[in-house]
Order: structure tokens, then sequence, then C-alpha cells
């Protein structure tokens, strides 16, 4: 039970990076990306999902009952979540540290993802943060009500 | 009708063991772990494509849909079980089964009921983007019953479920949209959105 439960974490945390990596792709957000070629980023789009899954798929039986050892479907959406948003988290610091150069000046704090168009993840959130944390307030009601 | 759907069920797991390379290849299509994660990990490409921010919206919003069908596909399918219980093909016929016995009812397919509901989900956001997620459950149906947990009808039931439940996700999804604009600006403000 518990080493299918970190099989299948794992698979989803690999696949969830090669997936973050072509969504980035085509929608433009140059800061996530972990390369500038769009080559490269097909490349670790497919293949890392690709890889997760033979590898998952290889190294043991997994059609398995859930009282047999496998996952019941709310574990494994559980499972899901927590391989996805750690998937998220390695690409912001990978992403980050590949384009730690990548900073602009003109950023808006009502863009959200449309920022890592112009920049590096942690840039955009300390930028965010920054402004809401002086202005949040003011901009509260008419942002979140506009 | 349930005898036509017996003798279909028959016909279709009657082919198991006559190509060892198509019974491993249903083996894997109807995995637990194979299309719902794999749809799944669409919905997470799904929430970052969009060139502009008005059409990423509309993306993530379908992942909300998706999302919200998927789960009360599954709501419905328990209700129905409240209701009524079809015992699943292996027991009460002679079947080559290629996957683990279920203990849950067979109708309808509690699977595909989610994994339809967020393909239906995709197809209501992006006609083309639902192509290759429609495709699969399709297979993944199909494989249900060509590995021997469930009768076509069930499949059906289960698509049908889930299209009706998606219709109305989307009709409920025009009138909560302020509050789901409302979650999306709030990402924003973590980037997240």
């Amino acid at each position: 039970m518990f080493t299918f439960t970190i099989d299948y974490f794992i698979l989803i945390i690999l696949a969830s990076i090669g997936v973050i990596q072509l969504g980035a792709l085509y929608g433009g957000l140059k800061g996530l990306l972990f390369s500038k070629s769009i080559v490269f980023t097909h490349f670790v789009g497919f293949s890392l999902p690709v890889t997760a899954f033979t590898w998952f798929f290889m190294t043991d039986s997994r059609n398995i009952n859930d009282y047999a050892g496998g996952l019941d479907s709310n574990i494994q959406a559980l499972l899901f979540f927590l391989g996805a948003l750690t998937g998220w988290i390695l690409t912001t610091i990978l992403s980050f540290i590949i384009n730690i150069h990548m900073k602009r000046k003109d950023l808006s704090p009502f863009e959200g993802l449309d920022s890592l168009k112009k920049t590096n993840y942690f840039n955009a959130l300390i930028f965010n943060l920054k402004y809401w944390r002086s202005n949040w307030r003011l901009q509260m009601k008419r942002y979140l009500l506009r | 009708m349930a005898s036509t759907d017996e003798a279909l069920f028959v016909a279709i797991n009657g082919l198991v063991g006559q190509s060892h390379l198509v019974d491993e290849i249903v083996t894997l299509i109807v995995s637990d772990y194979l299309v719902p994660a794999g749809l799944g990990l669409l919905l997470l490409a799904m929430w970052f494509i969009g060139k502009s921010q008005n059409i990423r919206e509309e993306y993530q919003i379908g992942v909300f849909v998706c999302l919200t069908s998927m789960a009360l596909s599954n709501l419905a399918v328990l209700v129905i079980n409240i209701f009524y219980s079809r015992a699943r093909p292996f027991i009460d016929h002679d079947v080559n089964l290629l996957f683990y016995e279920p203990t849950d009812p067979s109708f309808p397919s509690n699977s595909i009921a989610a994994t339809c509901g967020i393909a239906m989900g995709i197809w209501g956001v992006n006609r083309r983007l639902s192509i290759m997620p429609l495709i699969l459950v399709g297979f993944y149906g199909l494989a249900r019953i060509y590995a021997g947990i469930h009768y076509p009808l069930d499949i059906i039931g289960g698509a049908a479920i889930a299209a009706l439940v998606t219709f109305f996700v989307f009709k409920l999804s025009k009138l909560v949209r302020p509050l789901l604009t409302g979650v999306l600006r709030i990402g924003r403000i973590l980037c997240l959105a």
C-alpha cells in the first residue's frame, strides 16, 4: 500500500512537471519554462509524462483492488492534488533558478499568471504581495467586485 | 434490451485471448490509474494554456466545471446505486476477466461517469481540445467491457449521466460565474491563476 502510494505520487509529480511545461509553452508563460527552446520544452513536456507512466506500469502490477493494496478513488484524488501541487512548486523553484535574470519593472498586480510572460514566478509573487500589503484595503473592494 | 446487452457483452468479452497484444493493451487502458490520471493532467495543462488572461479565465472556469461534473456524476451514480444494484458480469457469467473483481454495482459505470464528466466538460470549453479525451474515454469504456467488468449498458448509462450532469453544471456555472471569477482573482494575487 505504502509503496503503491509513493509510486503514484512520484508518477503525478513527474507527469505534472512535464504537463505544466507544455501548458506554459502554449500560454506563452516564459517565466515558467526551463528552456527558451520550443523543441526542448516539447521534449520535456512529452517525455516526462510518458517516462513516468511507463515506469509506473512496468515496475509492478497496477490492477489491484483498493482493499488489496490499491488506491481508492478518494485517496487517488488527494494524491493527484498533492502530486500536482508538488510538481507546481518544483517547477516554480527550478524555473526561478533558470530564469533568475528575467526581471521586469512594468508589472501589474492584476495580471496573475500573465506576469510570467515577462518575469519569473518569485519576482512576480513578491511584486504582487508587496503591492497588496500596502494597498489591500483600497483595492480589495474594487478588485474583487470589479 | 437486457438480453441484447448481455449478448453484446459476451461477444466482446469472448474476444479475450485471441490476441495477446490486444489483451495487454486493454489491461493497461482499463487500469484505474491511466485514463483518470491522464485526464487530470490535461486539466492541469488547461489551467495554463490560453494566450490572454480572458481566454485563460475561460479555460480555468472550464477546469472548475470539469471537476464539478466529475464529482456530481459520481454522486449521481452513488444515489442510483441506493435504489438499483446490478451485479457485475463475472457474477452471472463465465467471464474472461482481465481486471480485479470490483465490489461496487455494475450499473451505471462509476469510472465512465467520472471520466466522461471531465471529457464532456472539456468539450463544453474547447471542442478541438476535447477530441482526444473523448476518444480516450470511449476506449476506456470499451476496455471495461472487454475486460469483463461492465455490460455495455453500464457504460452507456455512465456516459448518459455524465452528459446530463455536465449540461446542468454548465448552466449552473453561468449563475455562479461571479463567484468563480472572484476565486480566480484571489488566485491572481499569488500568480496562481
